[in-house]
C-alpha cells in the first residue's frame, strides 16, 4: 500500500504534469513557427550547395471533394525526382476550415486553394512571389495577365501566387482538343436505346425521355445531381453569359457587371428546374447530401438515368464504374448542348493558387518548385505522366497514353492511387484539357469540342469581384449566401403557386439587400479595370 | 495596534487552513489557471465587437482598431436573418428545456422502480450509450436512416402500407425541430439520468420504510419521497441547463446539430445564432459582425443564468450561488 505521503506527492507530480502540459498546448504553435523558421534558414543557406536536397512540405489543399489526400503514386515519385520536394497534404474537412486556418494564422507550409485570395494576397500571411523570384528562381516568367490577375487580389503592389488552370482565348482557339473543366450533362446511352432512342436534341426532348424513364424505371431516378456542380449545367443552358465561379458574377453583352440572379433569363433557368422536379425527375435528399459519394453511389449502381457533372472522360469513368458494378451494358455518354447558340462562359483568370505562407519551412524550394509546376515539363509530368512510358506526344500535338494509363483513369479510385495526377498545381487548362481528350470515346471528344468553340472567356467577374472587408463584399457575401439556400427553396417549390410565393420572396430580399447598387458599383469597377 | 494582531492572525489563519487543504486547493487552482486561460483572457477580444477590425490588421489590431460603437449590433438587428434565428434559437432551445429535460428524470425514477438489479444496470447502460456517440456520427446515421427515398424508416413505413410516400424527414423544415428534439432525447437522456439515479440513492431509505407500514402506494412515494427528495438536484440541474439555454441546454448540442443536420431546405428553422456566427465570423471573415452577435447571445445567457439561480433560490431554497 502506498503512505498517505507518497500518495500526495504523485497527486502533486501530476498536477504539476497537468499545468505543464496546458501550458505547452499553448506555447506550441509559436515553437512550431520558432523551428519552421530556423530551418528556413538553414536549408536557405544550404541551398546553393545541394539544390536537391530532400524538403517534405505541408499543403493545405483547400477542396473537401479532392481526388487524393496522399502524395503517392507514380506521378509524386517523380515530382520528388525532379524537384526533391515531397508534398504532406491535408484535405480540407469542409469550406469553412480554410478561414478558421487563417483567423487562428495556423497555416501549413503551402495552401491550395480557390477561395480567400484577398486574405492570403498579404505579407501577413504569406510571402510575395515577386520577391520569391527575384530572389531565387529568376528564370521564373509568370506571364503579363497571370500577374495582374494575382495582383488584384493584394493591396500592395506585389501578387502572392498565381492561379492555374488559366488560359486566353487565343490558346484556347489553337488547342487541338478538349475544353475547360465545365458542367456536362451525362446519360445512359443504353436505356434512351431501350425506349426506343427517343430524340435529345432540346431541353423538351430531355424532359420527354425523363418522363418516360420514370414511368418505365420506377426504381430509378431520372436525373441526379454532383454535389459540386448540381444545376450548374441548366445554368450554363438557359442563363446566357452565365459564369461559374466563386463570386456569382457575370458580364452581360453590353459589359455590365451583374449577379446572375438578375439576368432576365434567371426565371427561365428556375422554372425549368422547379418542373424537374415537381414531375418527380429529380430528390430533395440529392439537395441534403453532405458528400458526393452519396450521388455517385447512386449513379454507378443503375439508380440513376442522367448526371449532372462535368466534361472530360467523365462518362467514360461512369461507364467504367458502372459495369464493374455488374451492370454490363451499362453505358454512359454526354449530352450535345441541348440549347440554341449555347455559350460557355468561363475565367480566363485561372482558378487555384498556391500560397507560400509564412509559415513555410523553406520559401526558396518552394518558389523552385511552383516554377517547375509552371514549366511545360512540370505542367506535363504532373497531369499526364512520364513521356515515352505513360505517353507519347503525337504529331497532332495531343499525347497518346498507355494502355494502363487509359484502363487505370477508368476508374478514379485506382487512377488516383496508382498515377495520381492531382498535384497539377501550375497547369495551365489547355495542358490539362488536350491531355483529358487523349484516349476517351468520340462522344466526349464531340462535346469537348462544341464546347472549345462556344467557349468566351471573360475577366470581369474575377478581377471586378469586391475585396475582403470592403462593404461591398459584406453584401456580395450576404445575396450569396442568401442564394445558396432560398435557390433551392424556390427549385423545390412543392405548387406553382409556391414557386411563385418563393420567386417573389426571393427578388423582394434581393432588392433589399442592395442587390441593383452593388452590381452598379461593380459595373464601374469593371470599367475601370479597362 | 489589536486590529493589526488581529489581522494578522487572520491571514496566518487563512494560509493555515491553505496548507491544510493543499492538494485539494491545488487541483482548485489548476481549474483557476485553465478559466483564466481560456475563458478569461479570451474574453478582452469582446471589444472586437465594437470595432471596425478585420484579419488584415492582426491580432493587435484588436485593439489598434477605429471604434464604431454599436454599428455591429444594429446591423444584426437589421439583418434580413436576425428573426428567423433568434426564433429558431428561443424554440429550439425552450423545446429541449421543455422535452428534454424532464425526460431524465422520469427515466431515473421509472429505473429507481425496477426492483431486478440485472435487468436495472442493462436498461442504463443501454440508455448511456448513445451518449458517447459524436454528433458527426448521429447525424450520419439520422441521414440514413431518415432519408426520403431510401431510408430504412421510410421504407419500413412504406412497406407497412402506413405511408404512401416517404417522410421528408430532412428535407423539410417542419420536421427539424422534432426531430432535433427527440435525438437529443435518445443521445443524452441516459447520461444525465446518473445524475438523478445518484441523487435518488442518496434519498433516506427509512422514508420509504415509514411509507410502506402508512400503506403507501409507489405513485404516492414517488410524489411524495422521491421527487421532493431530489428537488436540490432538479434545481442545480435545471440552473446549469437555463445558462446553456441557447446551446442546447443539458447536451449543449444546438450548433452541432443545426450545423450538422441543416440544409438549405430546412434552414428556415435550422439556422441558429452560433451557425450563424460561425456562417459569417470564419466563411466570411466578418469577425467583429460574429462577435457582436456572440455577446449578445453571452448577455442573454448570463441574464438566464442569474434569473433562474434568483428564482430557484426563492422557490426551493437551492441556487448554485
Amino acid at each position: 500500500m502506498l503512505s498517505e505521503k507518497v500518495k500526495r506527492k504523485v497527486s502533486s507530480i501530476l498536477a504539476a504534469v497537468l499545468v505543464i502540459t496546458s501550458l505547452a498546448a499553448c506555447g506550441s504553435t509559436q515553437d512550431a513557427k520558432s523551428e519552421g523558421n530556423a530551418g528556413s534558414t538553414a536549408n536557405t543557406a544550404a541551398a546553393g550547395s545541394a539544390e536537391k536536397e530532400p524538403v517534405t512540405l505541408d499543403v493545405f489543399i483547400d477542396f473537401p471533394w479532392y481526388w487524393t489526400e496522399k502524395f503517392e503514386g507514380i506521378i509524386p515519385e517523380e515530382i520528388t525526382k525532379e524537384t526533391g520536394v515531397t508534398l504532406k497534404p491535408t484535405r480540407a474537412v469542409d469550406d469553412t476550415q480554410l478561414g478558421i486556418m487563417v483567423a487562428s494564422n495556423d497555416l501549413p507550409d503551402l495552401v491550395y486553394t480557390d477561395k480567400l485570395f484577398d486574405r492570403l494576397s498579404s505579407s501577413q500571411y504569406s510571402y510575395a512571389w515577386d520577391d520569391l523570384i527575384s530572389q531565387y528562381s529568376q528564370d521564373f516568367k509568370p506571364s503579363d495577365m497571370a500577374i495582374k490577375t494575382a495582383k488584384s487580389y493584394a493591396t500592395d503592389d506585389h501578387f502572392y501566387t498565381i492561379l492555374n488552370a488559366a488560359a486566353s482565348q487565343e490558346e484556347w482557339n489553337a488547342a487541338k482538343a478538349g475544353c475547360p473543366t465545365l458542367a456536362s450533362l451525362l446519360y445512359r446511352e443504353d436505356i434512351l436505346k431501350e425506349l426506343g432512342n427517343p430524340s435529345m436534341k432540346t431541353l423538351d426532348d430531355y424532359t420527354k425521355v425523363l418522363g418516360m424513364v420514370k414511368q418505365k424505371y420506377p426504381d430509378m431516378i431520372p436525373l441526379v445531381l454532383d454535389q459540386t456542380f448540381m444545376l450548374s449545367i441548366f445554368k450554363t443552358w438557359l442563363i446566357p453569359n452565365w459564369c461559374p465561379g466563386n463570386s456569382q458574377l457575370m458580364e452581360t453583352d453590353d459589359h455590365k457587371l451583374i449577379h446572375y440572379t438578375s439576368s432576365p433569363e434567371y426565371i427561365n433557368f428556375l422554372k425549368y428546374a422547379n418542373k424537374l422536379y415537381q414531375n418527380g425527375y429529380m430528390t430533395a435528399d440529392n439537395f441534403a447530401y453532405k458528400d458526393g459519394s452519396q450521388a455517385t453511389q447512386l449513379v454507378v449502381n443503375n439508380k440513376a438515368f442522367s448526371y449532372s457533372w462535368y466534361t472530360g472522360s467523365t462518362s467514360d469513368q461512369m461507364t467504367d464504374m458502372t459495369r464493374k458494378n455488374g451492370f454490363a451494358d451499362a453505358t454512359w455518354v454526354q449530352a450535345q448542348p441541348m440549347v440554341d447558340n449555347a455559350k460557355y462562359v468561363t475565367l480566363g483568370t485561372g482558378w487555384a493558387g498556391v500560397f507560400i505562407t509564412q509559415k513555410n519551412k523553406n520559401p526558396e524550394r518552394s518558389i523552385q518548385l511552383m516554377n517547375w509546376m509552371f514549366s511545360e515539363k512540370g505542367q506535363r509530368l504532373t497531369q499526364w505522366g512520364r513521356e515515352g512510358t505513360d505517353y507519347t506526344m503525337g504529331d497532332d500535338g495531343i499525347p497518346k497514353f498507355s494502355e494502363d494509363w487509359i484502363t487505370a483513369r477508368g476508374d478514379e479510385n485506382v487512377f488516383y492511387t496508382k498515377y495520381n495526377p492531382a498535384y497539377y498545381f501550375g497547369i495551365s487548362s489547355v495542358t490539362e484539357a488536350v491531355g483529358r481528350a487523349s484516349g476517351v470515346s468520340q462522344n466526349s471528344l464531340d462535346v469537348m469540342d462544341s464546347i472549345r468553340k462556344n467557349l468566351k472567356l471573360v475577366i470581369s467577374p474575377a478581377l471586378a469581384a469586391p475585396k475582403e472587408d470592403t462593404d461591398e463584399k459584406v453584401v456580395l457575401d450576404q445575396i450569396n449566401e442568401y442564394i445558396k439556400n432560398q435557390e433551392v427553396k424556390v427549385v423545390l417549390s412543392a405548387s406553382d403557386a409556391d414557386f411563385q410565393k418563393n420567386y417573389d420572396e426571393m427578388t423582394a430580399t434581393l432588392n433589399k439587400l442592395g442587390v441593383k447598387q452593388l452590381e452598379e458599383t461593380l459595373t464601374k469597377a469593371a470599367e475601370e479595370l479597362k | 495596534m489589536s486590529g493589526t494582531v488581529s489581522r494578522n492572525h487572520k491571514s496566518s489563519g487563512v494560509w493555515r487552513t491553505f496548507r491544510k487543504q493543499k492538494i485539494p486547493q491545488t487541483f482548485a487552482i489548476l481549474g483557476i489557471i485553465y478559466l483564466l486561460i481560456f475563458s478569461y483572457v479570451p474574453m478582452s477580444g469582446l471589444i472586437m465587437a465594437f470595432k471596425n477590425y478585420n484579419i488584415s490588421l492582426g491580432v493587435m489590431g484588436i485593439f489598434t482598431s477605429d471604434w464604431v460603437g454599436l454599428k455591429h449590433f444594429k446591423a444584426f438587428v437589421n439583418d434580413i436573418n436576425f428573426w428567423t434565428i433568434i426564433r429558431n434559437t428561443v424554440a429550439l432551445s425552450f423545446l429541449k428545456l421543455i422535452f428534454a429535460f424532464p425526460m431524465p428524470i422520469i427515466f431515473a425514477v421509472m429505473l429507481n422502480e425496477i426492483k431486478q438489479n440485472k435487468i436495472k444496470r442493462c436498461i442504463q447502460t443501454i440508455s448511456y450509450l448513445p451518449h458517447f456517440i459524436s454528433w458527426v456520427i448521429v447525424s450520419g446515421l439520422a441521414i440514413n436512416f431518415l432519408a426520403t427515398d431510401n431510408g430504412l424508416i421510410n421504407q419500413m413505413l412504406i412497406a407497412l402500407g402506413l405511408i404512401k410516400d416517404g417522410i421528408p424527414f430532412l428535407t423539410s423544415a417542419g420536421h427539424f425541430w422534432p426531430l432535433a428534439v427527440v435525438l437529443d432525447v435518445w443521445k443524452d437522456m441516459g447520461w444525465w439520468t446518473i445524475i438523478f439515479l445518484a441523487a435518488i440513492t442518496g434519498i433516506d431509505p427509512s422514508l420509504y420504510e415509514a411509507a410502506d407500514i402508512d400503506g403507501a402506494s409507489r405513485f404516492s412515494k414517488i410524489l411524495k419521497i422521491t421527487i421532493p427528495g431530489i428537488r436540490g438536484t432538479i434545481a442545480v440541474v435545471l440552473i446549469l441547463a437555463l445558462g446553456n439555454l441557447f446551446g442546447g441546454g443539458l447536451s449543449g448540442s444546438n450548433f452541432e446539430q443545426s450545423y450538422l443536420l441543416g440544409n438549405a431546405m430546412n434552414l428556415e428553422k435550422s439556422q441558429i445564432i452560433q451557425t450563424y456566427i460561425f456562417k459569417v465570423g470564419l466563411s466570411n471573415g466578418r469577425y467583429a459582425y460574429a462577435t457582436a452577435i456572440g455577446l449578445i447571445q453571452s448577455v442573454i445567457s448570463l441574464i438566464l443564468i442569474f434569473g433562474s439561480n434568483l428564482v430557484s433560490k426563492k422557490v426551493s431554497d437551492t441556487s448554485l450561488f
